[in-house]
C-alpha cells in the first residue's frame, strides 16, 4: 500500500505492506533506528512517538496508520550538537543509564510539555503515572520523575512570565 | 597531578548525550550487506520426544533454509559450562534439540529468510510433532522421571562447605530458628532483549559475531568450542548493550546457532529476540530454595547454622551451571561471627527454561535466609532487630576473616554502618510510630536486613577452586597517540553501569590529561584485550579500575623519562608534575603533548626507550573484596488490596574507594528497583504441567514509578585491602537486601504468629490479602520455585 507522511518534518512516501509497523517502517525503511523495540506489545514505551503531537506506540501502530499524519521521532526532537533541554535536564539527573528507553521517556515528556504549555498543571502523582507508561529498568525511576518535575515547573514559570 | 582530579568527582558522562539523543548504536540496529533473518522454532513442550519435518517450510517464500537438530549434530559441539560442582552430572545442549525436548522455549529449528516477517511466517510452517512425557516441575532431588535417562536421578551437582561442628552448635543453642526461604524465578528484564549477528569471510575460515553480551571472550571461547574454529579466527563485537543485569553473561545457545546458520547459508545473519521470547529464551535469576536452620545462645549470639540450598536449574544447564546456588550455599552465613556451620547444595533439573546469572547471583537469596532468621530469631529472643545483628556482626579488627564457607571478608566497618542507617531512619522514633500506627488498625511495620556483596570477581585462583572454569583476571592497554590523546582498550563492556566513564577517569588522573581527552575502547576481541570473564561479579571498577591504574602510571613512567630528557634535566627524578606537562628544578615546562610528539617522532629519545606511548597490566586480584550495607524501610499494607507501600528506604553502603559516585547511586537506587520488585511483584511460575505462565510483558510485572520510594543514601567508604585502587563493586547490591528488608518490615506490619507469608517471595497483595482475609493459603509444604 502507498502511504504518504511527514516525518521529522519530511515529507514521505512509500509503499509498504499492510502488516508492516509503524516502528519498522520508521527503523528499517528510514533508517530512524532511535525508535527502539523493547517489548513489540505496547508496554515498554520505548518506541514512542508523536504522531499528530499525541505519543503512541510506534510497535502497535501500523505504518499504514500513519497515512496522513506527521510523525516526530526521537530524530526529530533532537538537536544535531547541543541535547535538547529535555535531554540535557536527562543528563544532569543521571536519569538515563543504558539508554535504552531514553527516547521513550524523551518524547513522553515533551509531549506532557507541550500539554503544560497549552495550560495544564499536573499533581505530581499524574506526572508519575504519565511516565509510567514507559519502563525503565536501569535508574529506580527516581533521577526520570525529578528530571521530569524540574522540566515541568520550569515551563510553567515561563508560561507565567 | 595537573587537570582537576576526576576520581571521586561524578562526571555524568560523554557518551550520555548520543544516547540521549536516540544515537546509541544497539544490536538490531546495524545490518551488514545481504543480512538474512533467522527466526527460532521452540518448543511448546516441557518435555517430549519430536519428530520435525521442516519441508513445507524449506518451501516458503524467501526462505534460505531451515535448519534442524540432525544439521547441527554430528558437526558442532555441545555447550561449555561455566561453573563445575564437585560432584555434577553431564547434561550435553546442543544449539538444537534432535530427539528430546526439556523445556518450553527449547530451540528445535531455525528458519533463515529474506525478511523478519517471511522467517516467522515459515516458521510456523515448521511441523513438530510431539510425545509428551510427564514434566518435571517441582525442583526436588527424587522427582521423576528423569531428565537425562543415563543420570540415576535428576540432580544436577552437589557441594558443601563445612567448619566446626553446626550440629553440637544447633543441639546446645538456646534457640533454633528453622525456616524455608523461597526466591521464585524471575526475569532480568532488560529492555533490550538479546540479539546475534554473524557472518563469515568469504573461505568460511573466519567468523564475525555481534551479540549483546557482557562477555565477549567468553563468546568467542564458546564459538571457538562448539563451532569448532580455532580462537584466533573468531572476532566477536559487541555494540551498545540495552541493559543486561546477569542475564546476557556466558554465552548463549543463539551465539553458535546464528553463525552456524550463517555458514550454512554462505550470508550474513541476524536473529533478534522477541519479548515473548525473552521469557522462555534467556536465562531466569533465582529459583531458590534455603532450608536454614539458625542456633542463638540466650543473649542472642549466633551459635550455629545449617542450611540445605535446593537450586532449580532448569533443563539445560550449560553456561553457570550451579553456579548460583554455590554461591547461596558460600554466602548463606552473611556478615556475622558463625564458627559452627554446615551449608550444602543441591542442584536439580527440571523441565524449565535454564537458570543463570542475574544482579546478585546467589545472593540475595542468600540474604534473605539469613535476615529472615535473624528477625525471627530477635523476636524469639525478645531483642530488638538492629541489637541482635548488632552483637553477631563481625568488627572491623577482626577483619580479614575467613567464613565458615571459606570467603575471605577482607574490610569493612559493619556496625558502624548499620548504626548509621539506624540514626538516619531514628529506629526507636519509626518502630514507636508504627506500633502507634497498628494499635490505630494501620498496617505499618519497619524492617532491617545486612547484607554482603562478593565483588572484584575473581582471583583466578579462588574462583578455579570454586568451580569456575575461566579465569579472572583483566587487562588494560592505555595509549597515548602523537597528540596527546588518550585510548583506554579494555575487554570490560559498558551496559548502563557508566563503566566508560569511569576507566577514562582513572586514566585521566593518572596521565594528567582532562577527562575529554580520554576514549575507552569496549566490545571487541580483536582490539581489546583479554578478560576472562567480561563485565559480571562487579569488577569493572575493583578490578579493570585497577588494572587502567596500573597501566596509565605505567605510561606516566614512560613520558617522565622522556620529559625529563627533553629538559636536559640533571636529575630526572627532581622533575615534576605540573599543570599539563612536567617541569625541572629551574621552572623550565614541557607539555604532555611535546612529549607525546617526541615520543612518536622518535628523533631524541632518552638511550633504550622505545618510540612511541603505550603500555599494558593485567591485574588477577588477590581475594574477592566484600562490598557491604545495610537497610531498613517502612512498609503499609493496604488492608482492602493487600498492596504493599514502601514509604521509607534508608539504604547503607559501603563499595570502598567510590570511583564516581553518582554513578555509585545510581548502581544502587537502580539494583533496589530491581529487588524491590522480585519481592513484591515480579515471578516466573510453572503451571503444575510444566507450561510458563508468563510468556509475554502483560503478564509481568516490574516496578512503576509510583512503587518506588525515594531512596535515602548513606554510605562509608572502607578501602579493599585487596584492589589496587581499594574500590569494590556496587552493581548488585541495590538488589541483595531488598526482599530481606521488605520482608522483614511486612513481617513487623502483620505482627502475625506465622512468618509464612514473608518467608516466600514476591509477597504479592494477592497472597497477603489472602491471609489478611483469613484464609490460610500457605499451609500445604510448597516445593515448587
Amino acid at each position: 500500500m502507498t502511504i504518504e507522511l511527514r516525518v521529522n518534518g519530511r515529507r514521505t512516501r512509500a509503499d509498504v505492506p499492510a502488516r508492516m509497523s509503524l516502528a519498522d517502517f520508521l527503523r528499517e525503511r528510514l533508517g530512524l533506528t532511535g525508535t527502539h523495540i523493547g517489548c513489540g506489545q505496547g508496554l515498554c514505551g520505548s518506541c514512542n512517538v508523536l504522531l499528530d503531537s499525541r505519543s503512541v506506540r510506534a510497535c502497535l501502530t501500523l505504518a499504514v496508520q500513519a497515512d496522513g499524519s506527521d510523525v516526530v521521532t526521537i530524530e526529530g526532537l533532537s538537536h544535531s550538537a547541543e541535547p535538547s533541554a529535555v535531554q540535557d535536564c536527562l543528563i544532569r539527573h543521571r536519569a538515563l543509564q543504558c539508554g535504552f528507553c531514553t527516547p521513550g521517556f524523551v518524547v513522553l515528556i515533551e509531549e506532557l510539555l507541550a500539554e503544560v504549555d497549552a495550560g495544564a498543571r499536573p499533581t505530581p502523582a499524574e506526572l508519575r503515572d504519565r511516565l509510567a507508561a514507559s519502563l525503565c529498568r536501569c535508574t529506580g525511576y527516581a533521577p526520570i520523575v525529578a528530571a521530569a518535575e524540574e522540566l515541568v515547573a520550569a515551563k510553567i514559570v515561563e508560561r507565567s512570565r | 597531578m595537573s587537570a582537576p582530579r576526576q576520581v571521586g568527582a561524578g562526571p555524568p558522562g560523554l557518551h550520555l548525550q548520543r544516547l540521549a539523543a536516540g544515537g546509541g548504536r544497539y544490536l538490531a540496529d546495524e545490518y551488514s550487506a545481504g543480512e538474512l533473518h533467522l527466526v527460532v522454532v521452540r518448543s511448546r513442550e516441557p518435555h517430549a520426544r519430536i519428530s520435525v519435518d521442516p519441508r513445507r517450510a524449506r518451501a516458503a517464500p524467501g526462505v534460505h533454509a531451515v535448519l534442524v537438530g540432525a544439521d547441527v549434530r554430528g558437526v558442532t559441539e555441545p555447550m561449555g559450562m561455566m561453573w563445575n560442582a564437585q560432584i555434577q552430572a553431564y547434561a550435553p545442549t546442543w544449539c538444537l534439540a534432535t530427539d528430546k525436548v526439556r523445556y518450553v522455549g527449547e530451540p528445535i529449528a531455525a528458519v533463515v529468510a529474506d525478511d523478519a516477517y517471511q522467517a516467522e511466517d515459515a516458521a510456523e510452517l515448521v511441523d513438530v510433532r510431539y510425545e509428551r512425557l510427564p514434566a518435571v516441575v517441582d525442583a526436588c532431588r527424587d522427582n521423576q522421571p528423569l531428565l537425562y535417562e543415563d543420570w540415576p536421578d535428576n540432580v544436577f551437582g552437589r557441594n558443601r562447605f563445612e567448619a566446626g561442628d553446626a550440629a553440637t552448635a544447633l543441639g546446645d543453642a538456646a534457640v533454633v530458628v528453622s525456616g524455608r526461604y523461597t526466591n521464585s524465578r524471575v526475569a532480568g528484564l532488560s529492555l533490550e532483549a538479546r540479539g546475534v549477528r554473524a557472518g563469515w569471510d568469504i573461505t568460511g575460515e573466519s567468523v564475525t559475531v555481534w551479540s549483546s553480551t557482557q562477555s565477549p571472550h567468553q563468546v568467542r571461547s564458546s564459538l571457538s568450542a562448539t563451532l569448532r574454529v580455532p580462537v584466533s579466527r573468531v572476532r566477536v563485537l559487541c555494540p551498545d548493550v540495552g541493559g543486561a543485569f546477569g542475564n546476557k553473561a556466558c554465552a548463549y545457545i543463539e551465539e553458535t546457532l546464528v553463525a552456524f546458520a550463517a555458514r550454512a547459508v554462505r550470508r550474513p545473519v541476524r536473529w533478534i529476540e522477541s519479548r515473548s521470547e525473552a521469557f522462555v529464551a534467556t536465562v531466569h535469576g533465582r529459583g531458590t530454595v534455603v532450608d536454614l536452620e539458625l542456633g542463638f545462645t540466650a543473649d542472642g549470639a549466633i551459635s550455629g547454622l545449617r542450611s540445605n540450598v535446593l537450586l532449580d536449574c532448569g533443563a539445560t544447564p550449560y553456561m553457570v551451571g550451579c553456579g548460583t546456588g554455590m554461591v547461596t550455599a558460600a554466602t548463606v552465613l552473611g556478615p556475622y561471627r558463625i564458627p559452627d556451620a554446615l551449608s550444602e547444595l543441591v542442584a536439580v533439573v527440571t523441565n524449565k527454561t535454564p537458570i543463570g546469572a542475574y544482579r546478585g547471583f546467589g545472593m540475595p537469596e542468600a540474604t534473605f535466609a539469613i535476615e529472615r532468621a535473624m528477625d525471627e530469631g530477635a523476636r524469639r529472643l525478645g531483642i530488638d532487630p538492629i541489637e541482635i545483628r548488632r552483637r553477631n556482626l563481625l568488627r572491623p579488627d577482626e577483619l580479614p576473616y575467613w567464613t565458615a564457607a571459606m570467603m575471605c571478608l577482607d574490610s569493612g566497618r559493619y556496625s558502624e554502618l548499620l548504626d548509621l542507617v539506624a540514626a538516619q531512619i531514628d529506629w526507636p522514633r519509626t518502630q514507636r510510630e508504627a506500633g502507634e500506627a497498628r494499635h490505630d488498625g494501620r498496617l505499618v511495620g519497619v524492617g532491617v536486613a545486612c547484607y554482603l556483596e562478593a565483588t572484584n570477581f575473581g582471583p583466578s585462583l579462588t574462583a578455579a577452586m570454586m568451580g569456575i572454569n575461566s579465569p579472572g583476571h583483566d587487562r588494560a592497554v592505555v595509549r597515548m597517540d602523537e597528540s596527546g590523546l588518550v585510548t583506554v582498550l579494555t575487554g570490560q563492556i559498558p551496559m548502563g553501569q557508566g563503566l566508560e566513564t569511569v576507566l577514562a577517569q582513572v586514566a585521566a588522573d593518572e596521565l594528567g590529561v582532562p577527562l575529554e581527552s580520554v576514549s575507552v575502547i569496549c566490545g571487541d576481541t580483536l582490539a581489546c584485550p583479554y578478560t576472562g570473564y567480561g563485565s559480571g561479579g562487579s569488577r569493572g571498577a575493583g578490578v579493570a579500575g585497577s588494572a587502567v591504574m596500573m597501566a596509565s602510571r605505567r605510561l606516566r613512567e614512560r613520558m617522565h623519562g622522556i620529559a625529563a630528557h627533553l629538559l636536559e634535566a640533571a636529575d630526572p627524578s627532581a622533575v615534576r608534575d605540573v599543570e599539563g606537562g612536567f617541569a625541572d628544578e629551574s621552572g623550565c615546562t614541557v607539555t604532555v603533548s611535546a612529549v607525546a610528539e617526541s615520543a612518536y617522532q622518535a628523533r631524541d629519545l632518552p638511550p633504550e626507550t622505545e618510540p612511541g606511548l603505550e603500555s599494558s597490566y593485567t591485574y588477577d586480584p588477590q581475594a574477592f573484596a566484600f562490598a557491604y550495607g545495610a537497610v531498613a524501610a517502612v512498609v503499609e499494607i493496604d488492608r482492602d488490596t493487600g498492596a504493599v507501600s514502601v514509604q521509607r528506604l534508608v539504604f547503607g553502603h559501603d563499595c570502598g574507594v567510590q570511583l564516581n559516585p553518582a554513578n555509585v547511586a545510581g548502581q544502587i537506587i537502580g539494583g533496589a528497583a530491581q529487588g524491590l520488585g522480585a519481592a513484591l511483584y515480579e515471578q516466573l511460575p510453572y503451571t503444575t504441567d510444566g507450561h510458563p505462565v508468563v510468556e509475554s510483558l502483560w503478564d509481568y510485572f516490574p516496578p512503576l514509578p509510583a512503587n518506588m520510594p525515594a531512596v535515602e543514601l548513606v554510605h562509608l567508604e572502607t578501602p579493599s585491602p585487596f584492589s589496587l585502587n581499594g574500590a569494590k563493586g556496587c552493581g548488585e547490591s541495590g538488589a541483595i537486601p531488598l526482599p530481606a528488608v521488605l520482608a522483614n518490615a511486612i513481617r513487623d506490619a502483620l505482627d502475625s504468629e506465622s512468618s509464612e507469608v514473608v518467608d516466600t517471595i514476591p509477597i504479592t497483595a494477592e497472597r497477603l490479602l489472602a491471609v489478611l482475609d483469613g484464609e490460610n493459603t500457605t499451609t500445604q509444604p510448597r516445593e515448587t520455585v
